[in-house]
């Protein structure tokens, strides 16, 4: 005979919140990434770029078996599509950050030491366009359990809006960065300024599907 | 070869099959939704579900009993041959029993209301034709299948809609719940205890208008409420909200202890409506086998719906406790303020078609419920490919049930004839 458990699906709202924490988890590494790279410390990075490349394919089976229990025949209480790009949006910041590690491990770079300051500062706020969104991603339950509505969905929706003030801090000081960067193009070899380029963008990519994130859940929010 | 007292030992026993099956099987659905939520454990839902089981089958479960007996096939047809009512009664009861058998076997979401008045159908057909099925009373109870999933689906909608958005969607929902949990609990108990003494208490000669009934079950209900909201002030009265985490577990906590008693509702209404799917038809094979004629006006005897909550509370203990306890085991996809709404617009329904006389699944009408809760956006993710099977089994049980019935009619007529 039937049994009534065979109703209930697989709710996706708790494994979004575990793979929220695995991507937090390369997130986490993004500070120590910053002082090894400043301070030039090679053998740091490499160790870093191994740890996170480890931290990023647990995010991505996460990702992966989310996807595998989402069937067509679920009827979900927010749109499936703005799961699925929340989804993405949220793992691409994992991808990003481990991107950034390759590029770093590369070649070897001597940063330019005046650029020291503007980096670190773009590693921070990547860091802390992140950290808000996932003070976003981390209500995913409590939205589940009212039904994406109320007290608690405005709470989060004004959380959304300084996710996007931090991003666009970060947009700024990528700005300043790269102006910086491309001042220097007289000192230092075109190579230089391409790969450091290269991880500017990538760092830029992190903020903005941290932002996407945010943005997807927002969706969920407002289509109820 | 065949004596009518073999075969009414028969039908007894196949009846007494037929009431296990169902506690085996429907009452571990209906209960299902406390299991699952862990308001109860599985040993405290067949403690529960025992005793309001019970309690249904034998003091609400006459009226579905009496539909099945003689409301669905009109038995002024066999005034000259009632020993045809045994047979067909006892071939009916044998058609369920098989086909319940053969659901259980494949995993089909077959309800056990469906395959009663299916068989009890098709032995009227194979007896007598045609013309003595009451065809517009099984068009009204056909009409509740349809209409009952959809009602339970709606007031479950409407419940929890209401349940989200005073408590669950409120800045200080603890706050909110606190003060609400009393009058919901008071509302279950209304409707559980007006349900017994109304017409439920004449079955042990203690009748009661409906006027005193109403009084004393709100009497009741009140003092309910008040010794809840002492409980909730004592256990929760010095805790509170906090101003941007909320925590919600302790909100749905509160709630678990009120889907106890929706839970306690759920298996009053289900024995009230679904008792009458075991012994409805052995009803009507002893009332015959007693008088030797075809009766208009014979109550079902209360030994009758004792033995029928007896076998549903014996199946529920043997067969259903292990199904509950795998229910039990799996990972949390409904919680409590769900499974309140849910259970409340089940039992209800349930109760109500049962007031009518109208045999419905409370299977399908709490996959009903609970699928309302889904459209108010209180479910992660329901599976709607059971949908499909279950329609699909309203279209097959009636053929499939009046057939084995016709079947097992031939072969009982056979033997009590050679």
């Amino acid at each position: 005979m039937f049994r009534i458990n065979e109703l209930f699906g697989k709710s996706p709202f708790k494994p979004l919140h575990e793979h929220m924490i695995k991507v937090k988890d390369c997130v986490d590494k993004l500070p120590e990434l910053k002082e090894a790279f400043l301070a030039g410390n090679e053998e740091k990075t490499k160790e870093l770029f191994e740890v996170i490349c480890k931290l990023e394919h647990k995010a991505d089976i996460a990702k992966q078996h989310i996807r595998n229990q989402l069937p067509k025949s679920y009827f979900l209480p927010v749109d499936r599509g703005d799961i699925l790009n929340f989804l993405n949006a949220q793992d691409e910041i994992a991808d990003a950050i481990e991107d950034v590690a390759v590029l770093i491990n590369m070649r070897k770079t001597v940063m330019p030491p005046e650029l020291k300051e503007a980096f670190g500062t773009l590693f921070d706020r990547v860091f802390e366009t992140c950290v808000r969104a996932f003070e976003v991603s981390g209500e995913i339950n409590d939205l589940a359990e009212t039904g994406f509505g109320g007290f608690e969905a405005k709470m989060v929706s004004d959380w959304i809006e300084k996710v996007a003030t931090a991003e666009w801090e970060a947009d700024k000081a990528q700005m300043t960065l790269s102006r910086l960067l491309f001042n220097q193009e007289d000192k230092v070899t075109p190579v230089t300024i391409f790969i450091l380029d290269k991880i500017i963008v990538r760092l830029g990519k992190i903020a903005n599907s941290a932002e996407n994130a945010a943005d997807m859940m927002r969706s969920m929010l407002v289509k109820r | 070869m065949l004596t009518i007292q073999i075969i009414v030992i028969f039908a007894t026993v196949v009846a007494f099959y037929a009431a296990m099956n169902i506690g085996g099987n429907d009452v571990a659905n209906a209960m299902g939704t406390s299991v699952a939520s862990k308001a109860l454990t599985y040993k405290q839902a067949v403690f529960v579900a025992a005793v309001f089981e019970f309690s249904g089958a034998f003091f609400v479960g006459g009226h579905v009993t009496e539909t099945v007996k003689r409301g669905m096939v009109d038995m002024s047809y066999f005034q000259g041959d009632p020993n045809l009512i045994i047979y067909g009664m006892t071939a009916a009861l044998v058609g369920t029993a098989i086909w319940l058998r053969l659901a259980t076997h494949f995993g089909w979401p077959v309800s056990t209301t469906h395959s009663i008045v299916g068989s009890v159908v098709g032995f009227g057909i194979v007896a007598k034709g045609f013309h003595v099925v009451h065809w517009s009373k099984i068009g009204s109870i056909a009409a509740s299948w349809l209409v009952s999933p959809l009602a339970g689906g709606v007031m479950a909608f409407l419940i929890f809609t209401f349940l989200r958005t005073y408590i669950l969607e409120a800045k200080e929902p603890f706050e909110r719940i606190k003060f609400a949990a009393p009058f919901l609990a008071a509302a279950v108990i209304f409707i559980i205890a007006l349900s017994l003494m109304y017409k439920g208490l004449k079955n042990i000669n203690l009748a009661m208008s409906f006027g005193s009934a109403a009084m004393l079950s709100a009497g009741i209900a009140l003092i309910a409420a008040v010794a809840c909201a002492v409980i909730v002030k004592k256990a929760y009265g010095g805790i509170k909200d906090e101003k941007t985490n909320i925590n919600y577990d302790r909100v749905e906590n509160l709630f678990k202890y009120l889907q106890i008693m929706t839970a306690c509702y759920v298996a009053f209404a289900h024995g009230a409506n679904d008792v009458a799917n075991a012994i409805g038809p052995l009803a009507a094979v002893i009332a015959v086998a007693k008088t030797g004629e075809v009766a208009m006006q014979v109550p079902v005897p209360l030994w009758l719906l004792a033995m029928g909550g007896g076998g549903i509370v014996i199946g529920l203990v043997v067969l259903g406790g292990r199904v509950m306890e795998t229910i039990g085991k799996k990972i949390t996809e409904i919680v409590p303020s769900r499974g309140f709404s849910a259970e409340f617009a089940t039992a209800t329904t349930v109760l109500f078609c049962s007031k009518l006389g109208l045999p419905i699944s409370t299977t399908h009408t709490l996959v009903g419920a609970v699928i309302g809760v889904g459209f108010a956006r209180g479910i992660g993710a329901l599976d709607l490919r059971i949908v499909r099977n279950i329609i699909s089994s309203w279209f097959i049980t009636l053929p499939a049930t009046m057939a084995v019935t016709i079947i097992a009619y031939k072969v009982i007529v056979f033997l009590a004839v050679v």
